[in-house]
């Protein structure tokens, strides 16, 4: 599945999309946002702050279930207006 | 009463003047609005606003929508802009046509706290001393966002 990073976060990892293939335990959006996290040696997402995300562009919490999702979309809290 | 909704997300400057102008066709009752401004104090060159480029439109239209069904308006317009805007320049217009002031008011009021928790823009401010920082998300923001229930 593809991983875009918004804003502040794509500052704190690096790169604004990747491809990743998580393992099959790697069921919900807090587990990948964890899962993601652990490849960097747990700061790199961390540091970024509280990261929100949307499976296939609808907006989810950490607790949905990522299933066959094509794009997961982080970001930190918006700041729109 | 159906509420004719009109949303822009865009990185061309608009004029908030002629916004709200054409807003004013109805010819009765009243009109609110609100347009946001970038800030030029401390040192504030220039104001940079990231979108997402499929999620953003969708979730302003679901902020505008919401608020027309929510009061009952005659119009209702939003423009909301990204890119990299200058001091001064307008970020976002809201406007809305009510025979009832205290509709236009309250949807009005609704839709830029919404906007400001719930449609994905992030803010980086760019200063005079070559530094960009992001913009935090406010505690306050999110409790007048709540308040509408």
């Amino acid at each position: 599945m593809r991983i875009d990073y918004y804003a502040k976060l794509r500052d704190a990892v690096g790169r604004g999309t990747e491809e990743v293939s998580p393992p099959a335990e790697v069921r919900t959006l807090g587990g990948l946002i964890a899962w993601l996290a652990s490849r960097e040696g747990g700061t790199m997402l961390g540091g970024a702050g509280d990261v929100y995300g949307a499976i296939d562009d609808v907006v989810a919490a950490h607790d949905a279930t990522i299933g066959d999702a094509k794009t997961i979309s982080l970001f930190p809290a918006m700041t729109g207006g | 009463m159906a509420a004719s909704v009109s949303v822009s997300v865009q990185a061309e400057a608009f004029d908030a003047g002629a916004e709200l102008g054409a807003l004013g066709g109805g010819g009765e009752g009243g009109i609110a609005s609100f347009v946001g401004v970038v800030r030029g104090s401390g040192g504030i060159v220039a104001l940079e606003i990231e979108h997402h480029p499929r999620m953003t439109l969708a979730a302003v239209a679901r902020v505008a929508e919401d608020a027309a069904r929510r009061w009952p308006l005659t119009a209702l317009r939003v423009v909301h802009r990204y890119g990299m805007l200058q001091p001064g320049e307008a970020i976002v217009f809201i406007g809305a046509a009510s025979p009832h002031r205290p509709d236009a008011f309250a949807a009005v009021e609704f839709a830029i706290d919404r906007l400001k928790t719930g449609a994905p823009f992030w803010k980086r401010e760019h200063f005079d001393d070559g530094r960009g920082e992001w913009v935090a998300a406010r505690t306050s923001d999110d409790s007048r966002a709540d308040r509408w229930g």
